[in-house]
């Protein structure tokens, strides 16, 4: 007779292992990449403490505390970067986690299969484009003087635009178009999501007398409510990491005010003298956020009494 | 137990007897493999005609690290972190920071003024000799043999407004209006500017006319040095006036409106020139590659080269420093320094810089006069390289855009051979290609002296950054400010200038200048 689940989260770990060795083989590549690549790096973050030399490596090099993090703190440059960073992508969050659920419902109401497909086919097509790629079709686009749009806006009577060389425009442009170019691939997970729903409910409600709206607001959004749990905690992780290969290629000197994040003034920086203590600890301190984010949101997800990712 | 030892005696004795038997042969010396790092380099070494016979030359294997030059900096922090199997490296700078790092090695230790003339001569002249570090040279400076940039005007252009050159700043401006209002569609600008960290070469002939002493290289170490007094130029009423000057042809249209977002100068210029989108802009061989081209495109076109001239009440000024584009240094990690030294050595040698430059004696040339004509076998050199005019380790593995030779063996300082370098010229190309004029024309605006660009203040690199990033930033934002906000961006500038610490990086030249050079 097979043991019940609660016998078998109580076996000995060698029996267990034994039990499930080819489950566990199959996790074995993906546990070694995560430990060597993950884990193990983990140690290099004694650089932000240390002026790190390269001959003398991590045990030689002399430990200075947090100097480093106290030159990156007083630092105005870096404080701008660091408050674009989350303005910049704070607004990506709000601004995409949104229309990646809208554009997902919207997708899901079409009935006819063929447009429904095309269209979730060229919205998530540009997810496959580096920001390299994009940010000379933008530049092409929107410059001031030669582009498309700029010549349109005039013609229609807005007048010209600076997108890429305005401080007031540029992070709504850095927001707006990453929210464009990924909207369709995040849309991907809710699709999924809303299509495990079970149907049995749509029929019930609409029984019931409920409209489309109605089903969306008490049968839709219900049902992916833990995938928008999920992927919200699991972006706001990550949420300073983002945006630097965007703001790279699409800034320049007129926008550092407000388009310089921690990144690309990291790199700026480290462009005269390859401080890798400093990076060491630019990244800390943007893990250290990240990570308390993370624990925070999931915290309350929990105490809410919604899904949580541990 | 007896058959065992019998059995083992056997054995030792065989292995001895192997080992007496293959010691009696020397193992023939093969050659060693020499790699070397270099950003953007095209060609392939199993290949290349040139690289095969550099090998043998050489008795070496070269093998070449590349990366393209958007990574160069990137890649060269990784392969001197690494510990990449990498002997020669050429890096952008931070020549300290891999010094203190242990990285790299001191070169003088294996060279000598007679072993090692040319690289002896570079790394003692007078003006490199800040670059030392505890009194030793750890990297070769890699001197371009002259400057071949210039400002290309279409002078088909210039005929159809029936202007000539401009000769003052009312004149250019007159000028480039005239470009710009040629074409009906307005989308041509006058000059073609690029942006980010460009500006400081951009901006080179504008500067220049307001009588600011620039710099192609080092903005940070510009200083107008008067009766032993630095002044940063970013502080010079000159540099506003100039720079006012550079914001009207902005706000006017006469200037490219997205220059601060376009960095990868010079290819966006030429682009720009080729496509008859700007009248004006700063290239690199005008007279040769860059006029040959755009009669390709456009067989009707004719260039000319600005002349220098000075804005109305100020003194014409030349770009000061030596060019330098990139240092060449042998890794710690190298197992074959005295060779890798050999090689570097070998390229700066006027058979090496035939050989770089020209390609090989017997496929590709034949004679080679003194002052730098040789006869070129078109033929084979247009199956191997096509239309290139020097071959591509010119630029990678010599002095950046060296087409020549520097006979530093000859002369007593190498400032001395500097001034009597020797351009080479295949004698089908002498009047097309004109290296000599393009050299001569881009004297004009190039090479005053600057006795501090070399001093480099590795303690103080925040302060470095914080001056560069700076400047970048105030010089761009002045110019693109809008009508009737210069003066304002200006005061803007001199305070962020302050505030970053402009003065006290000064004070630290200052102090320097005083003690070794005044």
């Amino acid at each position: 007779m097979p043991k019940q689940l609660h016998e078998i989260r109580h076996d000995p770990l060698g029996k267990h292992i034994r039990r499930y060795k080819y489950l566990y083989l199959m996790i074995l590549p993906a546990l070694l990449w995560l430990i060597i690549f993950r884990y193990l790096p983990i140690y290099g973050v004694t650089m932000a403490f240390q002026d790190f030399s390269l001959n003398r490596g991590f045990f030689g090099s002399p430990f200075v505390g947090l100097k480093h993090f106290q030159w990156l703190l007083s630092d105005p440059g870096f404080k701008r970067a660091f408050i674009n960073t989350w303005l910049i992508n704070v607004g990506k969050l709000a601004l995409g986690f949104t229309s990646t659920i809208v554009l997902a419902v919207l997708i899901n109401e079409m009935r006819h299969i063929i447009l429904k497909r095309s269209i979730q086919t060229i919205t998530y097509m540009p997810h496959f484009i580096s920001w390299v790629i994009m940010a000379g079709i933008f530049n092409s686009l929107f410059a001031y003087e030669t582009g498309a749009v700029s010549h349109l806006l005039e013609l229609i009577g807005l007048g010209k635009f600076d997108f890429l060389q305005d401080d007031r425009y540029f992070r709504v442009f850095v927001v707006v178009s990453h929210v464009w170019k990924e909207v369709g691939w995040g849309s991907i997970i809710y699709l999924a999501a809303i299509a495990a729903i079970n149907p049995e409910l749509y029929e019930a409600a609409w029984v019931d007398g409920a409209g489309r709206f109605r089903q969306l607001l008490y049968i839709t959004l219900p049902g992916i409510a833990s995938t928008m749990i999920i992927v919200f905690i699991l972006n706001l992780g990550s949420v300073l990491n983002w945006s630097f290969d965007q703001v790279y290629n699409l800034y320049s000197p007129l926008v550092y005010e407000t388009g310089d994040i921690m990144q690309t003034y990291i790199i700026r920086n480290l462009s005269h003298n390859p401080n890798f203590s400093r990076l060491a600890a630019a990244g800390f301190i943007r893990s250290i956020i990240g990570m308390t984010l993370l624990v925070v949101a999931n915290s309350l997800a929990r105490r809410w009494g919604r899904a949580s990712i541990y | 137990m007896k058959r065992a030892s019998v059995v083992t005696l056997l054995g030792v004795m065989l292995l001895s007897a192997l080992f007496v038997w293959g010691g009696g042969q020397q193992p023939e010396e093969g050659p060693v493999t020499i790699t070397i790092y270099r950003g953007g380099i095209t060609i392939d070494p199993d290949t290349d005609p040139v690289v095969l016979e550099l090998e043998k030359r050489l008795n070496v294997d070269i093998v070449f690290v590349t990366a393209p030059w958007s990574e160069n900096r990137q890649k060269v922090n990784l392969i001197l972190s690494t510990g990449d199997d990498v002997d020669i490296v050429t890096t952008v700078d931070t020549i300290p920071k891999w010094q203190a790092d242990g990285v790299i090695i001191a070169l003088d230790e294996y060279i000598t003024e007679k072993t090692h003339p040319y690289i002896y001569k570079i790394t003692n002249s007078t003006t490199f000799t800040p670059l030392k570090i505890d009194g030793q040279a750890w990297a070769i400076p890699q001197v371009p043999l002259g400057v071949a940039w210039g400002t290309m005007v279409r002078q088909d252009w210039l005929d159809k407004l029936g202007m000539d050159l401009p000769q003052d700043e009312e004149q250019l401006y007159k000028a480039l209006k005239g470009f710009k209002d040629m074409d009906p569609s307005g989308q041509t600008t006058g000059f073609q500017f690029e942006g980010d960290r460009q500006i400081r070469r951009t901006t080179i002939p504008i500067m220049s006319m307001f009588g600011v002493p620039s710099s192609f290289w080092d903005q940070h170490v510009n200083f107008d040095i008067k009766n032993g007094m630095l002044t940063h130029i970013c502080t010079m009423e000159n540099t506003k006036a100039a720079l006012k000057y550079m914001n009207r042809l902005y706000n006017e249209g006469l200037i490219n409106h997205d220059f601060p977002s376009m960095n990868s100068f010079p290819q966006l210029t030429e682009k720009y020139i080729m496509t008859g989108k700007a009248g004006m802009g700063w290239v690199i061989n005008p007279f040769t590659s860059q006029a040959a081209r755009l009669k390709e495109i456009d067989p009707g076109s004719d260039v000319s080269l600005l002349q220098p001239f000075s804005a109305r009440g100020y003194e014409f000024r030349r770009a000061q420093g030596m060019m330098v584009q990139i240092y060449a240094v042998v890794t710690s990690k190298s197992k074959h320094p005295e060779k890798a030294i050999e090689c570097l050595e070998y390229f700066q040698s006027l058979e090496g810089r035939r050989l770089l430059v020209a390609g090989v004696e017997g496929p590709h040339w034949s004679s080679f006069s003194d002052d730098g004509i040789f006869d070129r076998n078109e033929a084979r050199w247009e199956q191997d390289y096509g239309k290139q005019l020097y071959h591509p380790l010119n630029f990678y593995l010599g002095q950046g855009n060296c087409e020549g030779y520097v006979p530093a063996k000859d002369y007593a300082t190498f400032e001395e051979a500097y001034a009597n370098s020797v351009p080479f010229v295949p004698a089908s190309k002498k009047d097309e290609a004109n290296v000599r004029l393009e050299y001569k024309e881009g004297a004009k605006w190039f090479g005053d002296p600057n006795p501090v660009q070399f001093v480099l203040f590795p303690e103080h690199s925040d302060l470095e950054a914080a001056v560069t990033d700076a400047i970048v930033t105030g010089w761009t934002k002045c110019i693109a400010a809008k009508a009737g906000e210069f003066e304002k961006t200006w005061e803007e500038h001199q305070a962020e200038l302050k505030r970053v610490g402009l003065d006290e990086w000064t004070a630290l030249y200052q102090d320097y200048y005083d003690k070794n050079i005044k």
